[in-house]
């Protein structure tokens, strides 16, 4: 993790957008929020002296993220100007510290999306338009709730096994118990053919395996991997090579 | 001379459930294999015990 006074070093010019596989950073201009909150829930008696809440559903989703209109292949048009037809499709925001890419242990955002809206506009001379993202309904489940987490793999190309050890691992500082889940954005593949994996442990030599991605890096593309149940205190990516170069960036969050 | 009666400590063994290695020795273990102590610290052993889903299950 790229480490500056007090990790207050997260600049735009180290934020990177990725959605269904596609690096969309170079397009990107701005979003309105991305959200992460709850709806409250008044449950304030009679004879209670102070209003008191509850915390009820929660709302996640990228909202007024502006891009440039971009058509060369693999840019934001091209993979934004359908809304709609993004169903399935994941997203993953990584924000790098200090200008540098998001790397492992830097914070992440991500959620299993659908692309709302398309808006063509123009600002300061541009020619921009603005998406929506908000959760797919047909990939939510359990395991999908927090959409805060941390990057476990930065952009940086695999040419051989990468295995999860204390030099990658991210450190919750303890276990958690509520579920988890993951994303991988395969950005680019020469031939590639791996193993990826999550992996957790309690002391951060020994790692089991928590889920199994099921892409083995042989196309451009995104998957979301979700589960129950423990989270150890160390999370790490694994990647066992049989073949081939990829380029992957993978996002975790633990509800 | 009555002859002196020895007990040789058992080793537990447990069998894998969920695919798992040390990053330390480089070792790796899939489904259906079978670790003791000497893979593993007490520590991590009695962690994949417990967990859910549990990574090992304890055969002797």
């Amino acid at each position: 993790m790229a480490v500056t006074s007090s990790g207050k070093d997260k600049l735009t010019t180290g934020m990177r957008l990725y959605l269904g596989g596609y690096d969309l950073s170079g397009d990107a201009r701005t979003f309105g929020t991305l959200l992460n909150s709850h709806e409250t829930a008044d449950i304030t008696g009679w004879s209670e002296g102070l209003i008191n809440y509850l915390a009820a559903h929660r709302s996640v989703g990228v909202t007024g993220f502006q891009a440039l209109m971009n058509d060369a292949t693999g840019k934001a048009w091209g993979q934004l100007k359908t809304p709609g037809s993004n169903t399935g499709s994941q997203l993953s925001i990584g924000f790098g510290g200090g200008g540098s890419d998001p790397a492992v242990g830097d914070p992440a955002y991500h959620l299993p999306s659908i692309q709302f809206s398309a808006n063509p506009a123009i600002d300061s001379n541009a020619v921009v338009f603005t998406s929506d993202f908000m959760p797919d309904a047909g990939q939510v489940d359990s395991g999908v709730n927090n959409p805060a987490g941390v990057v476990l793999r930065g952009p940086t190309a695999l040419s051989a096994t990468l295995t999860a050890s204390s030099s990658n691992s991210v450190d919750n500082e303890a276990a958690a118990t509520n579920g988890w889940s993951a994303i991988i954005q395969v950005l680019s593949t020469s031939s590639g053919n791996f193993a990826f994996t999550i992996e957790h442990s309690s002391d951060d030599s020994a790692f089991s395996t928590l889920g199994t991605f099921t892409t083995t890096g042989g196309s451009v593309g995104s998957e979301l991997l979700t589960g129950t149940g423990t989270v150890n205190q160390y999370v790490a990516f694994n990647a066992a090579r049989t073949a081939g170069t990829v380029t992957v960036v993978v996002t975790f969050v633990r509800n | 001379m009555a002859k002196k009666k020895t007990t040789k400590k058992e080793t537990a063994v447990y069998k894998v459930l969920i695919s798992c290695g040390n990053s330390d020795t480089g070792s790796r273990f899939v489904p259906g294999d079978t670790v003791t102590a000497d893979d593993f610290t007490q520590s991590v052993i009695d962690n994949w015990l417990e967990i859910e889903p549990p990574v090992l299950e304890k055969v002797s």
